[in-house]
């Protein structure tokens, strides 16, 4: 008899498990739950939608054939409750489904913070394709917004409402953007390029309260007791992995689901990946939450696969995000976390990793010519993580770097001493372990 | 001739272009040293993108399809680039929008291993 998979969640970590496990299992039943009317969609892209950089039916990458040639089943419904001593989940309607391999890959949704008038309409997160719409259509009605929180979804937020015409406000409660990942010059970066996108920037700033009328936004109190108008709040203040399911079926559940490196849940029938999957790192012995995109398709990919009978263990890959912020084409790879907390998040916001907070104990090498900034650090061997903003032709050679522990050698010396040198010494050391990498062919 | 209404021509120029341009009707030149200098600057930069081809790096990739929907020629980049495989489509321009468009520096102009390199 076939086996019968069910994954509920329908982002990059199921399908990427999807795909896997038929390709272990050509027979397997595959099922994938999700509780969002529309297909697989690009949740990054949602930004480009909401910019109108791109129309809506182009966030779908999958053509309306690709599902039934993979042999998925897709069901449109919520699942209330997973039931694992009877290896069944609970549809909302009474409907029962039973499985032999579950994978919870449910995602994170936005946090709102605690303050009056936080559940007026108005008041806008961005997390599916739902919400996105949800923004467009308000912005149609509204003349201002104002943006709070951190990282890239808030950028993300207040660029989508300044695309749509909205007068936009962005708070930011330090005195710079998103101090934890970024250091100075690139915030002022960032901070340039919204500018010029007739952003307008509050530092300092956060709010008390949300005013409204007949319930819809209406302006929003600041902490500095200021009034400003605007018809839409945008928030972006962090994720919560979405563990509801995992919590009522009696799975640990830390800030998300407790999988070992195999995505394991305590129970070997069930297995987690993706956004709300809190993943062993046999390497550091912790249990951390990543937000990436690219990370998530690797979860789902191994996920699957160990579904089907694997023992394939999940080494994390070296966090890289690459993104635009204010216009800027940012890569932010490996340890790059500036040892400083920001007010503005609560948590990782989407698109980011717990990894980038670490502090690395390592020294900074930075070179900047015009809108280009290349900050290396430098660990005691060897590179422990870049950020590259503007000019992204050294990227691909810097995360390889970082990746691969490249030894830095002589070179280390030089970077530290004369910064100026430093895309010079990122060229010799690529060809350098080129050259080693294809010593043996030759 | 877009390319010829972009330089300047002197008037001597001209009588010499024109003088050229008959010969060749009459005699059936190849080519001629001073077409082949007008138009070196351009040749290059067509060779050197019919050299190269859209080489993506799936790593950056988050599957948002800029790059397909600005291909003049509906070519599905997405797909490639998240596969990861160049496009080596006879049918690719290289016209460069989905690489300049791309908002994570997915995509490049590599020159490509399956092409001859100045024709050898």
């Amino acid at each position: 008899m076939s086996r019968s998979y069910v994954i509920i969640g329908f982002g990059i970590a199921g399908l990427s498990a999807a795909r896997a496990i038929r390709e272990q299992d050509p027979d397997g039943e595959i099922t994938i739950l999700t509780d969002e009317r529309a297909s697989f969609y690009s949740r990054p892209g949602l930004a480009y939608y909401l910019t109108g950089t791109i129309p809506e039916q182009q966030l779908f990458p999958l053509n309306s054939g690709a599902a039934s040639d993979l042999g998925i089943h897709g069901i449109y419904a919520h699942v209330e409750q997973v039931s694992p001593a009877q290896h069944s989940i609970s549809l909302e309607g009474g409907k029962r489904l039973s499985y032999d391999r579950l994978l919870i890959a449910t995602g994170s949704s936005a946090l709102k913070p605690d303050i009056p008038g936080i559940d007026l309409q108005g008041v806008v997160t961005l997390d599916t394709l739902d919400d996105a719409r949800h923004i467009l259509k308000l912005t149609r009605r509204a003349r201002s917004g104002v943006v709070i929180g951190g990282g890239i979804t808030a950028v993300e937020i207040a660029e989508g409402f300044a695309a749509n015409g909205l007068k936009t406000h962005y708070f930011m409660r330090g005195d710079r953007f998103w101090p934890r990942v970024l250091n100075e010059e690139e915030s002022r970066l960032v901070e340039d390029g919204m500018r010029h996108e007739k952003i307008i920037l509050h530092h300092n700033t956060s709010i008390q309260r949300v005013l409204g009328k007949r319930g819809k936004v209406q302006a929003v109190l600041t902490s500095a007791g200021e009034n400003i108008k605007c018809q839409l709040l945008g928030v972006a203040i962090g994720i919560r992995p979405n563990v509801g399911l995992a919590r009522t079926a009696g799975l640990a559940v830390e800030r998300g689901v407790i999988v070992d490196e195999f995505f394991h849940t305590e129970r070997p029938d069930i297995f987690a990946a993706g956004d709300v999957a809190q993943v062993f790192d046999p390497q550091t012995g912790d249990y951390r939450l990543d937000s990436l995109w690219w990370q998530a398709q690797h979860q789902g990919r191994i996920a699957g696969g160990n579904m089907t009978g694997l023992q394939e263990p999940y080494i994390r890959s070296t966090p890289l995000n690459v993104t635009r912020v204010g216009g800027v084409v940012t890569s932010i790879i490996g340890a790059v976390g500036q040892g400083v907390e920001s007010d503005d998040l609560v948590s990782i916001v989407h698109g980011d990793s717990e990894n980038w907070r670490y502090h690395a104990d390592s020294i900074v090498v930075e070179r900047q010519e015009g809108v280009n900034h290349l900050r290396l650090v430098v660990g005691e061997r060897s590179l422990v993580g870049a950020i590259i903003m503007g000019d992204q032709a050294l990227a691909d050679a810097v995360h390889r770097l970082v990746r691969d522990r490249t030894d830095l050698g002589r070179f280390r010396q030089i970077l530290l001493q004369s910064p100026e040198k430093s895309i010079e010494v990122l060229t010799a050391l690529t060809q350098q372990s080129l050259q080693q990498r294809l010593a043996p062919v030759q | 001739m877009d390319c010829l209404r972009q330089v300047t021509i002197s008037p001597l120029n001209r009588i010499w272009l024109i003088h050229i341009v008959l010969k060749k009707k009459i005699l059936g030149w190849e080519s001629s040293i001073l077409l082949k200098s007008l138009f070196e600057k351009d040749l290059r930069r067509q060779q050197a993108l019919a050299d190269a081809c859209v080489t993506p790096n799936a790593a950056r990739c988050v599957q948002c399809g800029i790059c397909s929907y600005n291909c003049p020629l509906g070519l599905d980049v997405r797909s490639h680039a998240y596969q990861g495989i160049p496009i080596s489509n006879t049918r690719c321009l290289t016209c460069g929008e989905c690489v300049a468009r791309c908002p994570r520096g997915v995509l490049s102009l590599q020159r490509s291993a399956h092409l001859p390199v100045n024709g050898k």
